[in-house]
């Protein structure tokens, strides 16, 4: 009964594609850590950032799933899950264009995405690459023309490595450094005070 | 595919031929509840919608487990099997669901029937029959959901059980796991019959029972195992579950009585579960004293009151559906004219109710 029942799955499922579970198993990564510590390169500049995942109070106050996005001299963004982008500790700055960096290096909107064309029959494709002085497999998700993320991951581990996100002309690149939410980290970026906020309401 | 299936069905079960008032009262559930749906929005197929998209994703595309988001291991495979086979024969994906289910149901109506005068009388089967056709929730039965597929298997096994007919219990049980969950709890009442015939059964057909009773665990294991080729993750339907909001823990009844006012508060329609649960309960209890096998109200039993154990009252009037003792007891309450027409009338407005409220939450 067992070895039927598996064969008659195996002859009439199709097996998952090969890109859909790259994005699934990168997936996994960006769940199991909410926290993420970047390197962007954007604009012809390089800024380093953090961004930190998990239930934050929004402009109304009230708790909502979001991202926190810290970049170093720079603002603390908060990007809801309905992709909206607040400030949440404002700075004196250049501009940054918070959505990109928001979609490139935040574990939450990379998972969003991935997650949604791996399981919405979203254009994905892989191909051999090398990234972060290392192989990698780059996958790739384009939407319309001028839309295109690029996930580069080790091929054994599909441990998300570097992600760029090009869109309405710009680009960003992001070196991306899973990490635990420590909390040297986030008062390194900031980010410890409006975590602590989280757990107080 | 009803010719053939009544054939076969009749060939391995000897069944009498199909009743004329069970297609009638097939098709009145039916046009209630594919009227209503047509009704409430003309130009979207309503009957396709909630649990029926990953039906359809996992037929098209198979299984992906996607970590902490919801994914489609939770839907067991056989029900997107056949949709694939439909979909092959030319049926469009949109038709195909709908089209199975409401055809299985006529199939499952008639074995529910037989199965039924089997173990109590003809009047009493009637009943229950009728009432199962014009259940409240029985518009899932029209629904792209593998309710109508599972009541086939689920009163195929037993009946077949009943007629000494073990390997092919075995097989329908089998399949019945691969269908639902609840498929699982086949095991009990086959035991049941396994052990009722124990004397009379040669030693062939005795191993043939035995079978029949660990085949539903069987065929659970097949899809951990398929589950593990594709996916690398034999619990990945476990896994997915979880992100279902489903997991299983000792505390999960007690978690669900005190969640309940949150629960009520975030979505009052679980007021409707609620209701059926303790309906449910009910029920079983007059099923006891109607003298069902003790065996069959464990069955029923656990179909009903497990699923609390994961936290919540969620769906729990869908499961019922696959629960025959409820019905055995309603019926067995209604053995008079009067409250019989009053089941039959109530059964129905509230089967238009149920199927409108699809617009607006998962059955």
């Amino acid at each position: 009964m067992t070895a039927s029942g598996w064969a008659l799955q195996s002859a009439s499922l199709t097996p998952p594609e090969p890109a859909d579970r790259v994005a699934a198993n990168a997936s996994a990564w960006l769940y199991q850590y909410r926290m993420v510590v970047d390197v962007f390169h954007f604009d012809h500049r390089r800024k380093k950032g953090a961004c930190l995942r998990g239930w934050f109070p929004g402009p109304n106050g009230k708790k909502t799933r979001a991202s926190l996005l810290s970049l170093r001299r720079g603002p603390v963004l908060r990007v809801s899950d309905n992709r909206r982008l607040s400030l949440a500790v404002e700075r004196r700055g250049r501009h940054v264009p918070g959505r990109i960096l928001a979609l490139a290096g935040c574990s939450g909107e990379l998972l969003r995405v991935l997650a949604a064309a791996a399981q919405g029959g979203g254009h994905l494709t892989t191909e051999r690459s090398y990234a972060a002085n290392q192989p990698t497999i780059a996958l790739e998700l384009k939407h319309g023309k001028k839309e295109r993320l690029t996930l580069y991951v080790s091929p054994r581990l599909y441990r998300p490595l570097v992600a760029i996100v090009a869109t309405d002309g710009h680009e960003a690149t992001a070196r991306l450094y899973l990490s635990r939410a420590k909390p040297h980290l986030l008062a390194r970026f900031h980010l410890l005070r409006l975590a602590e906020a989280r757990r107080r309401r | 595919m009803s010719a053939r299936s009544n054939t076969v069905a009749v060939q391995g079960l000897a069944l009498s031929p199909m009743p004329r008032w069970l297609v009638g009262w097939w098709a009145v559930g039916r046009l209630v509840a594919i009227g209503t749906a047509l009704a409430l929005k003309p130009t979207v197929w309503t009957l396709d919608l909630w649990d029926g998209r990953w039906y359809r994703m996992v037929a098209r595309d198979g299984y992906l487990l996607v970590p902490g988001r919801q994914s489609d291991p939770a839907f067991f495979p056989l029900y997107p099997i056949m949709l694939r086979a439909l979909h092959a024969a030319g049926v469009g994906w949109g038709v195909a669901g709908p089209l199975l289910s409401n055809l299985a149901l006529l199939l499952g109506l008639w074995l529910f029937y037989a199965l039924t005068r089997e173990i109590f009388s003809e009047p009493l089967a009637r009943r229950s029959t009728i009432y199962l056709a014009i259940f409240p929730l029985s518009y899932v039965f029209s629904m792209a959901y593998p309710e109508s597929v599972e009541l086939v298997l689920l009163a195929a096994a037993t009946l077949a059980a009943l007629r000494k007919r073990w390997w092919l219990a075995a097989l329908c049980a089998g399949a019945a796991a691969l269908a639902r969950p609840e498929g699982l709890f086949l095991a009990l009442p086959l035991a049941g019959i396994a052990w009722s015939q124990r004397q009379s059964l040669p030693p062939v057909r005795r191993g043939a029972a035995l079978a029949a009773v660990i085949a539903p665990a069987a065929a659970l294991t097949s899809y951990s195992l398929y589950l593990d080729t594709v996916l690398h993750d034999p619990l990945a339907w476990s896994q997915a579950e979880r992100a279902w909001g489903r997991q299983f823990r000792i505390e999960g009844a007690h978690r669900a009585f005190a969640h309940l006012p949150t629960a009520l508060g975030h979505n009052p329609w679980v007021v409707r579960d609620v209701v059926f649960f303790f309906g449910y309960l009910a029920l079983l209890y007059a099923a006891r004293r109607l003298g069902t096998p003790p065996l069959w109200l464990a069955a029923g039993a656990a179909i009903v009151v497990l699923p609390i154990f994961t936290g919540a009252f969620n769906s729990i009037g869908r499961f019922g559906l696959l629960a025959p003792p409820l019905f055995w007891s309603l019926a067995g309450l209604t053995r008079d004219k009067r409250s019989e027409r009053i089941v039959r009338s109530l059964s129905l407005v509230l089967l238009v109710l149920g199927t409108a409220s699809l617009a607006y939450v998962f059955p």
